[in-house]
């Protein structure tokens, strides 16, 4: 049974991107039977009654496609306000309701967090790695790391560069083909890094900015409308860097051996040891067909040029 | 039809794969929001026709569920390990005993708990050696401590250091205060060895009084989250025992034995209602007249109230109301009027982080 739907099927035909529904358009479907929205390879049916969500969704989504009304939804998420003073948002799906309820302000992030949650718990036809992914020249690297290691400033740096975004927070790797799913949903950076890369890339879209959550000032950027369009081209693994951020470092790529890059991509993958045999396979797989390193770093120009040559293959 | 979309997929066999897009997520909600879903994957296994994008849900399911298998298979190992120096029964319940038994009603179930039972005077030294092992107490309140030993029929909750797997033993399956309390001494004398090579203590309760522990659980239950996926443990069992031409009489009669008549009749008028289980002629025969008495008809009501399965989107007030009600009554169900006045002004009066009873 094939596990992986990257090209469009009968039951998730796509028809025209959001950003040809009006604000007020995408609100009036939000606010009664759900956006369905295509975030391939997964079909979301958004409902809120949260304001200002219809405006960022539209925003930082503009590329993605509706789905088509009668469709098959994977996830039917709703975020909805509660109480008229001091409000709260409350995210569920499906019965599942992962999350304590968050202040107004943080409704777009929670929705993200949801999405995620969504993929995390209920897709284990994938092997699900905390990784972000990019890839240029065919060059498909995996940037796995903890939170707070700079994997998403890093992902960032790389796509406002030009590399593309198959996904800031999640790599799907199906265990049958070795193959990683595109899923280049925004991405999400935290503090000091948006304003990095805010004057670095002025041209990509900062589409939400939510100060004081628990992860601190947090903000998305619009992934580039060729990585959307390109979502049903999965990625072939090349590479495995894990990312270090670290002020004062000079940049420094260590190649790393197979033994220890297989644990510490275990460490960082959420159903590994659900998987068992099929996790270890894929994973055995994974790493004896990729070439492994430890990246630490600091400057953005250096990072980006010792990539670039990973790219180029010297 | 939404509403018997999730009934006919789980008791049609083989299940239709003919389903429009909309039909299909409709039923995947369903399964999720009523913890379901793998047992719906394991109907669909060999289904030819299922679309991709629902195929790959089931897929996903289904690996949870044999995952859990796996890890059943190994904690029951472990515990039987534990408990080998007793030189006492030890009898899984519930779920893991599906699972060990390989059971209709195991596939694709999904669990947190392993629940065992052993003799009476043998519980304080089976919970000494499972500490040995590895298995602490999770309650750490002096009171619930107390509530849980003086008057519940099991110890509190015991969680493993490093693996996070919770057991709940029991030494019997009622609690001794509540209105239908059983001996466990019955239980044990019939109970079914698992005749494994690797743990010979290993066994599960005889198939009459499996299906009635489920029953009084589910009667006496005040959680209602997975009261659903309960009956449904019931109407498998009930499919897979009820080849036996003999089981039907067996069941009755132990139900009196037990005095857990009354809910088992409660638990089959539900299976009849919601699943058109079949039964045994004798089951058939004493269970037609339904719930007469005033009081069993209420209940009758409530329980269809909460056990009916409904649209994904749709959350009727008396739902919830019969919920809160059913809540109310398992605690009365529990224990006597004094002693649960008592229990509940001391839950009142003390702020508490863990839910207990």
């Amino acid at each position: 049974m094939p596990a992986r739907i990257d090209q469009p099927t009968p039951l998730n035909l796509p028809s025209t991107p959001l950003s040809s529904l009006t604000e007020a358009q995408v609100r009036e479907r939000l606010e009664n039977g759900g956006l369905a929205l295509l975030t391939p390879p997964f079909r979301f049916r958004i409902r809120s009654n949260v304001a200002g969500l219809a405006a960022t969704l539209r925003t930082l989504y503009a590329d993605f496609p509706l789905g088509q009304e009668q469709g098959f939804d994977d996830f039917t998420v709703s975020l909805q306000k509660t109480r008229p003073f001091r409000p709260k948002v409350h995210f569920e799906s499906d019965g599942g309701q992962p999350f304590e309820p968050l202040p107004l302000s943080q409704a777009f992030p929670m929705l993200e967090w949801g999405f995620n949650w969504c993929i995390s718990s209920h897709c284990h036809n994938y092997m699900i790695t905390h990784a972000a992914v990019i890839e240029q020249n065919g060059c498909t690297i995996i940037l796995p790391a903890p939170p707070g290691s700079g994997k998403s400033t890093l992902c960032a740096l790389l796509v406002g560069h030009g590399w593309r975004l198959l996904s800031d927070e999640l790599a799907l790797l199906d265990p049958r083909t070795g193959l990683l799913t595109p899923i280049p949903r925004p991405i999400s950076l935290k503090n000091a890094s948006i304003e990095l890369i805010r004057q670095r890339y002025p041209a990509l879209q900062l589409g939400s900015l939510v100060r004081d959550t628990i992860k601190g000032t947090v903000g998305h950027f619009q992934p580039p409308s060729d990585s959307v369009a390109r979502s049903g081209e999965p990625g072939t693994p090349t590479h495995v860097v894990f990312p270090r951020y670290r002020s004062g470092a000079s940049t420094l790529l260590v190649p790393l051996a197979r033994g220890a890059a297989f644990i510490r991509l275990a460490q960082n993958t959420f159903n590994y040891d659900l998987l068992g045999q099929t996790g270890f396979e894929a994973l055995g797989k994974l790493i004896a067909n990729v070439t492994a390193y430890d990246f630490e770093y600091q400057d953005a120009d250096d990072a980006i040029a010792r990539f670039d040559s990973l790219a180029r293959g010297v | 039809m939404e509403q018997s979309l999730i009934v006919a997929a789980l008791t049609t066999q083989p299940p239709t794969a003919e389903r429009s897009p909309v039909e299909w997520t409709q039923l995947l909600r369903q399964a999720r929001i009523l913890n379901v879903l793998p047992q719906l994957a394991r109907r669909y296994e060999h289904v030819t026709g299922v679309p991709l994008e629902v195929a790959r849900h089931f897929e996903s399911a289904r690996r949870i569920a044999e995952r859990l298998a796996l890890d059943v298979h190994r904690e029951a190992r472990r515990i039987s390990t534990a408990l080998q120096p007793l030189d006492i029964p030890v009898v899984f319940l519930k779920g893991g005993a599906y699972v060990l038994r390989d059971l209709a009603a195991a596939h694709g179930r999904v669990f947190s708990d392993l629940d065992l039972m052993v003799p009476r005077d043998a519980v304080a030294a089976a919970e000494d050696r499972l500490i040995r092992a590895g298995w602490v107490s999770s309650h750490h309140d002096a009171y619930d401590q107390r509530y849980y030993r003086q008057w519940m029929h099991e110890i509190p909750p015991l969680r493993h250091l490093h693996r996070g797997t919770i057991v709940d033993l029991h030494h019997t399956i009622t609690p001794p205060t509540s209105r239908f309390p059983v001996q466990g001494e019955k239980l044990l004398a019939t109970a079914y060895s698992l005749s494994l090579a690797s743990f010979p203590n290993g066994h599960t309760l005889g198939n009459t009084d499996m299906v009635l522990h489920a029953a009084v659980h589910r009667f006496m239950e005040g959680e209602w989250a997975n009261g659903f996926r309960d009956l449904l443990d019931l109407h498998r069992l009930l499919e897979e025992f009820g080849k036996d031409a003999d089981f039907g009489t067996a069941l009755l009669a132990r139900s009196q034995e037990l005095g857990l008549e009354m809910p088992l009749r409660q638990t089959l008028h539900q299976l009849k209602r919601i699943f058109a289980t079949p039964l045994p002629p004798a089951l058939e025969i004493a269970t037609r007249p339904g719930p007469v008495r005033p009081g069993e008809r209420l209940t009758a009501m409530l329980l269809s109230e909460a056990l009916t399965p409904q649209g994904p989107d749709s959350k009727p007030p008396e739902r919830r109301r019969a919920a809160a009600l059913l809540y109310l009554r398992a605690h009365w169900l529990r224990m006597p009027p004094h002693l649960l006045a008592a229990h509940l002004l001391r839950k009142a009066l003390r702020p508490t982080h863990e839910s207990t009873a």
